[in-house]
């Protein structure tokens, strides 16, 4: 989840969501964790953070399940608040100074936020297979660019996005039908990059992650499916 | 009867049909003459209406949960449209009067008089449908089911019985060409299981492989089946089947029935065997599916010559069939081409081995180079005919109205998407759709 806050403002956000999620000592050494393993990062890998958190001071399923939801909650309201953009991907193939090619709404829309949480779950996944599997997803995912019906401004956008030349932002335009058959895209070079078997399993788990955001109660994961 | 008098009822036009193109009754002469023939030929018929299950529970078993409604349908379509498809043309085009050897002329929908006809052909009708379900299996998780049924009406009127008009035509007159010359196919190595599984690799090859069976290095990445257990009942029900494939086509209660239900069962158990021993020679894995794959592939292999060659030979032509699925599920990896259950290698690679072997080990002549020369012609027409028209049939109605399931339905998974229900709704874990909602 990589964004245009600062890194101040990344810390501060993450400080707030184990604050919410852990107990203090838990939430100092998590926050110790982050300032020595993440935070110089230019991707925010949230489930990668999670999953080190946990073993470092041994999370219940609930708990990780409570501070992945923290952490997704308040680097949204983080981001939102500081720029108008509220997140980007994981595996950025964003140009990093470039501004998205469509202006970001003022107001976060849930459906908007289940799917970046979705389809960074889902770059995250893919990207823990390995660089092979990334380079196939990303050609995939270009190829797959010819058969997404969305209009053409969109269409050029998502072009844009899976070349790396923009921010996920850019897509946020789009209209709940239209993500929906973005993220179509995306989950077919999923099973291209991984297999179907991985992609349905990553899919599933997205789909239980995505479910965890409050966001998910106004407009359920699966309605992208 | 609102729905006869529709001025675009097809069912005058079927009345019409039957009344011109019926003949009263089969030849006379021949099997199926005595009340024991005829009860035999109708226990073997329900046999073989048996494999249809075990067919659905292999190919069910070998799917993803996802799809394992859209077998299961496409199993049932090929005995229900195929058995209606097969009455009122197959049968004619296959075993009517053939005088030039090419091509059946008459008994198109034909009338059933007495308890011969209908013993040979509801007989016939299970081996149609068996030929046509070979293709399901090998196309399952991405073809679309109402294309599918229009492939399966067309095996079991055209493909599948012209084929067999040359190799087993001539019930009602004249003979085949290939018969006449000399094949040899006692129950259906080539006639049933090879022209099911060239159908299913022109399918295969038309549709492609599911998405991201292979990667773009060509690495084929394995999709299991979701049960296994089903898999291996499956193909337990398959075997019992077969007792009535082979031993049914005596179409008489004779003492033949013996030696052939015994060359059947001992060519499945060395299959199994053969690839197991392969297995451990080579230092693979013992595989489940493609060991039980390999005693369906050995019931294959003795089909063409279960009459007429000798136990030690059947046994040997088992063993041979068992490794023969080993490699050939090899070799379809290698090409690329997605065959979720193996119908290719078993019925098609088993198909031409058991074929050639019904010609080597001919109890009349070993090695008989005529003959072997004779079996390899069958077999080669067999995969030129079948695998040509199918191949270009199948080509065309992709272009017209697609074969391939779109991918947001691969993704969905076919259950939800042709057919509304999923096979396992308390599973929801595993959804990778949106419901019913």
């Amino acid at each position: 989840m990589a964004n245009t806050m600062s890194a101040t403002q990344r810390r501060e956000a993450v400080r707030l969501a184990l604050s919410e999620a852990l107990e203090p000592e838990d939430a100092r050494s998590a926050l110790r964790l982050w300032d020595s393993g993440f935070a110089d990062s230019p991707s925010i890998n949230i489930i990668a953070f999670v999953a080190e958190t946990a073993g470092l001071i041994d999370l219940s399923t609930k708990q990780r399940h409570d501070l992945r939801r923290a952490l997704y909650h308040f680097l949204l309201k983080s981001g939102t608040q500081a720029d108008s953009s509220s997140v980007s991907d994981p595996v950025p193939p964003a140009a990093p100074d470039r501004e998205p090619e469509t202006p970001a709404p003022t107001q976060t829309r849930p459906s908007w936020v289940v799917f970046v949480c979705m389809v960074t779950n889902i770059l995250a996944g893919v990207h823990m297979e390995g660089s092979d599997a990334m380079q196939e997803f990303s050609h995939s995912l270009r190829q797959r660019k010819k058969k997404v019906r969305v209009s053409e401004p969109l269409d050029r956008a998502f072009v844009a996005w899976s070349a790396g030349q923009v921010r996920i932002e850019a897509l946020e335009t789009a209209t709940d039908a239209d993500l929906a058959r973005l993220f179509h895209a995306v989950y077919v070079a999923t099973a291209e990059a991984i297999g179907p078997v991985e992609a349905d399993r990553l899919l599933t788990r997205c789909i239980n992650e995505a479910e965890s955001l409050p966001e998910a109660r106004l407009y359920p994961p699966r309605n992208f499916l | 009867m609102p729905f006869f008098r529709h001025p675009r009822s097809p069912i005058p036009f079927l009345v019409i049909l039957c009344l011109f193109v019926t003949r009263p009754a089969l030849a006379d002469g021949g099997p199926l003459q005595t009340s024991a023939d005829i009860s035999w030929v109708v226990i073997a018929a329900a046999l073989v209406f048996f494999m249809q299950a075990g067919f659905a529970l292999l190919e069910n078993g070998m799917a993803r949960s996802k799809n394992a409604i859209n077998v299961i349908m496409k199993n049932y379509a090929d005995m229900s449209f195929g058995a209606l498809a097969f009455w009122l043309v197959g049968f004619g085009v296959m075993f009517g009067a053939n005088p030039s050897g090419w091509l059946g002329t008459d008994h198109f929908a034909t009338g059933v008089h007495d308890g011969r006809d209908a013993a040979f052909l509801l007989f016939q009708i299970m081996f149609a449908a068996t030929a046509a379900t070979i293709v399901s299996g090998a196309v399952a998780e991405r073809m679309r089911f109402l294309p599918y049924v229009l492939v399966s009406i067309l095996i079991t009127t055209l493909i599948y019985s012209v084929f067999g008009s040359w190799a087993w035509g001539g019930w009602f007159g004249g003979e085949g060409w290939l018969a006449r010359m000399g094949f040899v196919d006692f129950a259906g190595s080539t006639v049933v299981h090879s022209v099911g599984a060239w159908c299913a690799l022109a399918a295969v090859i038309v549709i492609g492989p599911r998405l991201g069976r292979f990667s773009s290095s060509g690495a084929a990445r394995e999709i299991p089946g979701h049960n296994l257990p089903n898999v291996a009942l499956g193909a337990f029900i398959l075997w019992l089947g077969w007792f009535g494939f082979n031993a049914g086509s005596t179409l008489t209660a004779s003492p033949d029935i013996g030696p052939i239900a015994l060359n059947t069962h001992m060519a499945a158990a060395s299959a199994f065997v053969g690839a197991l021993i392969f297995q451990s020679l080579t230092r693979r894995t013992t595989v489940m599916t493609t060991t039980v794959n390999a005693a369906i592939g050995g019931l294959v292999a003795i089909t063409a010559g279960c009459a007429s060659i000798d136990l030690p030979f059947a046994v040997l032509t088992g063993f041979v069939a068992g490794i023969l699925v080993c490699l050939g599920q090899d070799l379809m990896a290698r090409l690329r081409l997605d065959d979720v259950v193996g119908a290719i290698p078993v019925h098609g690679f088993c198909g031409v081995w058991g074929t050639l072997a019904a010609g080597l080990f001919h109890r009349d002549g070993l090695f008989d180079p005529d003959r072997i020369l004779i079996q390899l012609i069958g077999i080669w027409v067999c995969f030129v005919w079948t695998f040509g028209i199918s191949f270009i049939l199948f080509w065309v109605m992709d272009r017209l109205i697609g074969l391939r399931a779109d991918s947001l339905h691969e993704q969905r998974g076919l259950d939800i998407t042709e057919h509304y229900e999923v096979g396992y709704p308390e599973f929801h874990s595993d959804l990778t759709h949106r419901g019913k909602s």
